[in-house]
């Protein structure tokens, strides 16, 4: 096994959190890590964007533990001294040629740009993870839906792209709590990677080929978050919640299965087992703006006190109109696009969210 | 060299000398490779009996083993040493690996590029040749309209600079068995070397075409064959010869396209050596393998574009059969009657720009375009080190699975250079704007009732050219590549596709009524044709 370099992309807790835990893991097993990099892309990347509906919803990656590389575009400190005692190295975006293998972990209307910032200094032997729970909606610059997965490809140069899904919450991450990731990729030596980087200790790794299925598995847990959110702001208890689990892991792998993905994908670790973590209390921010737009606050004001990038809205509308293209029947995401635009009232939203005329499970 | 000068000293040329050891080396390295991945025993018994049922079943034809040898060599197999089992399997290797190699006798391809070319155009000419003036008999004025007929288009300098450096590998569309002949003039044409390619052992029977291809640098194979032993020296001889720098040609469709419509699934074996010689290259370079330095390899997606197809009756309805019962290889279609083939030329050679050949950008093995040096270009418009891509810890490795992968995105990349590159030509337009009629005139049906249910369509003159401008135009807004006069006004290219329709088929596929109407006569062929324009719209 040759040990290799990582480098994280990103500025919010679970990239930082990330960090840690693959140093944790180089102080643990040199011979599988020789160095962790840090990029925090430059913050009005992270922050603007035409179609960011998230722009006012700053200060966003607030949380978080000052120790890793705060300050971003520092220097590339590569000091001998600092490698010896083995600490997660803050580096610019020309370093970034020197990492086996990128995650990548910015808010989905960022990727391009930061990608576009990268790609000089990528090459064809690297793999690129990402973890970003969601698409790229369709923008005056690029007309249609994109996944992460696709713009990476479309961008860079790198072929070898994978994803991460599956309940590793941040805090999870940070406390060493056991917790599992699922990393889809086509090429098996991706999946290899990540788990010769993370696997061990309190995280699992897994691997499958199916990358659009993990991919969409995971950007469907901020819709499914988001429903939780609103039922749990309305105590309706844990049959709710599971009914909500997997009757949104269904609905998914339908979606999904019309863009190529394996259905099953969505009922192991990477569906059924992000949602049950993503619909937790301490979950997601997608949660918590479920329960604020559970309590009528309206949408602008619940993403401003939430303070942290919620995918939830964007992807539920991407959802909607993927159903209506592949006419699939998708009434979690119908339920929650018209409470989104104001439309239903929690109470019917939520009758509308729990109820359904189809009774065959396999429908 | 200048850009523009065709290239006249190609690999080829040396094959006779080189011939022996590449089949010496083509046996070494299969029996290695399928050495490595199984036992010999279970190599001979698996080619033994999907011999044995094969020959049982139908007509022995040019075997390399007769069945009574498949059954002596399946019963020895059990009291055999492994050393005796290996040389079984080298003989095997071996004679396989003879029979596969063709020929290349450069006075023979000569002939047949310089000479049938014009005797064709001239045996084939509307007028009486005697009549023609005599500076009309001349070589060059009788391929001048052979070149009106058959245009070759497509960044051909650069293609022919990349040719002096590198190795290229076309990889055209398939749909008719007159393409290996088409591509070989194309080639000359284009001042571009000739190519070796792989084609049906039966096609090496056909009267016809067996002539042109014996000495022209096909290779044979024998798509009767189908285990895995057979596949495995087909291609380790496609990745010597690539090693070895010879240009090499390969139809990714695998067979001729049965419904007319443009590949979308490419079969990817033989364009897969491509890939592996490229690494092989690269581990020569870095001091890993022995061997001498591979040329850098290219890939050429081209679309051969025909006005009118020769075995179209045939391979429609082929492709209309039940599922089950449609052939995979099919020897009896009109490219063995001598009749149909003049009948073929002769309307093919009458109308200008019957035949579009047309080269794409060329790429590199993962589907990178390349600059005019044969450097790799990223997504990102910069240069990339090719070499990367197949790095394990630094070193390029061969790696089974990654390179499959990256041979499925190259067949992606194949395939959307074909629906970018598609000419369309009048025949294609008419059709797809009299199928939309037909559509519109039956609707809610499934295509076997659309096409048999009985139907009296006229479409008037004035209504057809209204629809042919709009269809040019959509076409035009997603820069699919109109050719020669179906970019012209809607009358012209009516004009000319039913001129084309009644030259060749048994049936006129349409007809214009006296009453200044266009009917449809052949609804199979229609469907045939206008799959040409639909399957552009494809998502590769």
């Amino acid at each position: 096994m040759t040990s290799l370099s990582v480098a994280v992309v990103g500025g919010g807790r679970w990239a930082r959190a990330l960090a840690s835990f693959l140093l944790h893991n180089q102080r643990r097993l040199p011979d599988r890590i020789s160095s962790v990099l840090h990029y925090c892309p430059p913050r009005e990347m992270l922050r603007t964007g035409p179609d960011d509906n998230r722009a006012e919803s700053e200060p966003a990656q607030v949380d978080v533990p000052a120790a890793i590389g705060e300050v971003p575009e520092v220097h590339a400190a590569h000091s001998a001294q600092q490698a010896e005692r083995k600490q997660v190295t803050t580096i610019v975006a020309s370093d970034l040629a020197s990492a086996d293998v990128i995650f990548l972990a910015v808010p989905a209307p960022a990727v391009r740009k930061v990608l576009r910032l990268a790609a000089p200094h990528l090459h064809g032997n690297q793999t690129a993870i990402h973890a970003i729970g969601s698409v790229i909606p369709a923008s005056e610059e690029f007309p249609h839906t994109q996944l992460i997965s696709q713009a990476i490809a479309e961008l860079t140069p790198i072929r070898k792209i994978g994803v991460f899904a599956g309940p590793a919450l941040a805090p999870d991450l940070e406390e060493f709590s056991p917790a599992a990731l699922v990393c889809g990729s086509r090429f098996d030596e991706v999946g290899d990677q990540a788990i010769q980087v993370l696997s061990g200790h309190s995280l699992l790794v897994y691997k499958t080929r199916d990358l659009i299925g993990v991919e969409l598995a995971r950007a469907g847990s901020s819709v499914i978050a988001l429903a939780a959110g609103v039922a749990n702001i309305l105590d309706l208890g844990t049959p709710a919640r599971a009914i909500l689990i997997t009757r949104g892991a269904a609905e998914m792998a339908r979606l999904a299965a019309k863009l190529g993905a394996e259905e099953r994908t969505f009922f192991g670790l990477a569906g059924v087992g992000e949602y049950v973590a993503a619909t937790e209390r301490r979950g997601s921010a997608d949660f918590e703006l479920g329960r604020l737009l559970g309590q009528r606050v309206p949408l602008s004001d619940a993403l401003r006190q939430v303070g942290r990038v919620c995918d939830g809205p964007a992807m539920v509308r991407e959802a909607h109109i993927l159903g209506h293209k592949h006419q699939v029947r998708t009434s979690i995401v119908s339920a929650l696009y018209h409470l989104l635009h104001g439309k239903f009232d929690t109470k019917s939203a939520l009758i509308s969210l729990l109820s359904t005329d189809i009774h065959d499970e396999r429908q | 060299m200048s850009e523009n000068e065709p290239v006249s000293d190609y690999p080829l040329l040396r094959f006779h000398k080189e011939r022996e050891r590449i089949v010496l080396e083509t046996t070494r390295r299969a029996l290695q490779t399928v050495l490595s991945q199984n036992q010999p025993e279970y190599i001979l018994n698996d080619a033994c009996l999907s011999e044995i049922r094969r020959l049982s079943e139908g007509h022995a034809q040019e075997e390399v083993r007769a069945l009574s040898e498949w059954k002596r060599l399946w019963r020895s197999l059990g009291g055999k040493s492994r050393r005796m089992l290996e040389q079984d399997l080298e003989r095997l290797i071996a004679d396989y690996a003879q029979d596969v190699a063709g020929g290349f006798q450069k006075h023979v391809y000569t002939f047949a590029s310089r000479v049938v070319a014009p005797a064709l155009s001239l045996l084939l000419s509307p007028e009486n040749p005697l009549k023609l003036p005599f500076h009309m008999l001349q070589e060059e004025a009788l391929l001048s309209r052979l070149g009106e007929r058959l245009q070759v288009t497509g960044p051909l300098a650069k293609l022919r600079a990349l040719a002096a450096r590198g190795t290229l590998v076309c990889v055209p569309t398939h749909l008719s068995n007159l393409d290996s002949p088409v591509m070989g003039y194309a080639l000359q044409a284009a001042g571009l070397p000739p190519t070796t390619y792989g084609a049906g052992k039966n096609l090496f029977t056909n009267p016809i075409l067996g002539f042109f291809m014996r000495n022209c640098g096909a290779y044979r194979v024998d798509r009767r064959i189908r285990h895995e032993l057979y596949k495995d020296v087909l291609k380790t001889y496609s990745q010597v010869i690539l090693e070895r720098g010879y240009h090499s040609m390969f139809f990714p469709g695998g067979t001729r396209s049965r419904s007319g419509r443009v590949e979308g699934k490419l079969k990817l074996g033989l364009l897969g050596t491509a890939l592996t010689a490229t690494v092989e290259g690269f581990r020569r370079q870095a001091g890993l393998a022995n061997g001498a330095a591979v040329r850098p390899i290219f890939v050429v997606p081209v679309t051969i574009n025909q006005q009118l197809v020769l075995e179209a009756e045939t391979l429609i309805a082929d492709h209309l059969k039940e599922t089950g019962k449609a052939r995979f290889i099919i020897e009896d279609d009109e490219s063995a009657q001598w009749q149909k083939v003049v009948d073929f030329a002769r309307s093919m050679l009458t109308h200008t720009g019957a035949i579009v050949v047309r080269f794409s950008e060329p790429m590199d093995v993962l589907g990178h375009p390349v600059t005019d040096t044969g450097e790799s270009i990223g997504p990102h418009g910069q240069v990339v080190d090719l070499a990367r891509f197949f790095w394990v810890a630094q070193k390029p490795t061969h790696v089974a699975q990654r390179d499959t992968e990256y041979m499925n995105q190259t067949g992606t990349a194949i395939a959307r250079a074909y629906r970018r590159d598609t000419v369309l030509l009048p025949t294609h337009l008419l059709a797809h704007v009299l199928w939309r009629k037909v559509t519109a005139a039956l609707p809610g049906l499934d295509l076997y009732r659309r096409l048999r249910q009985p139907l009296d369509l006229h479409v008037s003159d004035a209504d057809l050219c209204m629809e042919m401008s709009r269809l040019q135009q959509q076409l035009r807004n997603k820069r699919h590549v109109l050719g020669p006069v179906a970019d012209g006004t809607p009358e012209q290219v009516i004009e000319a596709a039913l001129g084309a329709f009644a030259s060749y088929h048994t049936e006129p596929v349409a007809l214009r009524t006296p009453s200044q109407a266009v009917t449809v006569v052949d609804r199979q062929l229609l469907y045939y044709y206008q799959n040409r324009v639909e399957s552009l719209g494809d998502e590769p």
